[in-house]
């Protein structure tokens, strides 16, 4: 069954973007990338209700650190749309301790690998473009530029814990570069909001793979939540957290 | 020691992509081995621009036209790489999704 998933990025240096990613067992295509520069709530929450209007998402994924706060914050507390499949993600925390994501020719990622969630989505992101399971509908020289400056180390403490690297340090590796005009002092908001996208994608693929799982015949069926996730909130209630 | 033949393709460790194809045959060493690859995907944009010219990076020890800092040696029989330099996702990967 082709899934839907949108990924909404408010960044700090002022640019709202929002990605759209389709796809079936992990072939995924990008269908739509879309720049605002404002994070005024009220123009964000325009770009995001026209985008699930055009686009009928199964999840959105907000990224709630930072600018994405304020605006989860404006949603509940002003949003008349109460049925968009919204779900708040605080990157920074650290990935639901049982996860399992299995993906493709038996990839399997587990909470042990990552230091945080933020980690997590970008590996994903990584691995679905190592193996050639992403198509865009346009060539993007500025996420190209963000996805592929990234960079990674495992973590100083935690040997074994795969880190990306900070906003902080990408904005300065932007700024120090000779990128040109495209990336110059930007943050890495049209990664982010790509990466919300492939995370949003494979929490809709382990949803779906519990819930496609045969019953068994001597116990009562009980189709479980992915890992972490709770499920969607209507707006104009309190956001989820995945923690 | 590892024995490259003319027309081999080695993959970049750091984009696991076929970027260099080999343009003499040779027994690579970490000094020498760059003066014998030549860059393939030259027409693929890349966020430092165009691949640059391998034969420009004279004085630079080895490293992928497309990673730019990664630093790519040969030992006994492998290609090997320095740890934390790797990119998380390779430019060269993008040329597969458009």
């Amino acid at each position: 069954m082709p899934l839907t998933s949108l990924g909404f990025d408010l960044g700090k240096t002022g640019n709202t973007v929002v990605t759209v990613i389709q796809g079936e067992n992990f072939k995924l295509r990008c269908s739509h990338i879309q720049s605002l520069s404002s994070i005024a709530p009220s123009q964000a929450e325009e770009m995001l209700k026209l985008n699930c209007a055009i686009y009928s998402p199964d999840i959105v994924v907000l990224e709630s650190n930072g600018p994405g706060y304020v605006f989860i914050d404006y949603l509940v507390k002003n949003s008349s749309n109460t049925n968009l499949p919204i779900m708040s993600v605080d990157t920074g925390n650290p990935v639901p301790d049982d996860l399992e994501l299995e993906l493709w020719d038996e990839i399997k990622l587990t909470s042990r690998d990552f230091l945080n969630i933020r980690a997590l989505m970008y590996w994903i992101t990584r691995l679905v473009f190592r193996d050639k399971r992403m198509s865009l509908y346009k060539e993007d020289p500025e996420l190209f530029a963000q996805l592929s400056k990234m960079g990674w180390e495992f973590d100083e403490n935690k040997k074994d814990k795969i880190k990306i690297e900070s906003k902080r340090k990408m904005r300065q590796k932007f700024y120090q570069s000779e990128l040109g005009p495209i990336s110059t002092g930007r943050s890495p908001d049209k990664a982010d909001s790509f990466c919300l996208a492939v995370l949003g994608y494979a929490i809709l693929h382990m949803e779906h793979a519990v819930s496609s799982r045969p019953a068994l015949p001597d116990i009562e069926a009980v189709i479980e939540p992915p890992i972490g996730f709770d499920g969607f909130f209507p707006i104009g209630r309190a956001g989820i957290e995945w923690e | 020691m590892l024995m490259l033949f003319t027309g081999d393709i080695i993959l970049c460790c750091a984009c696991e992509a076929g970027l260099w194809r080999v343009r003499y045959d040779s027994y690579p060493d970490p000094v020498t081995i760059w003066k014998e690859l030549i860059p393939l995907n030259a027409d693929v944009p890349t966020p430092n621009g165009p691949p640059k010219d391998i034969f420009d990076r004279k004085t630079f020890l080895p490293g992928c036209p497309f990673c730019n800092e990664v630093v790519v040696t040969a030992t006994n029989d492998i290609l090997t790489l320095q740890r934390g330099k790797v990119p998380l996702i390779s430019p060269a990967w993008f040329q597969w999704a458009i």
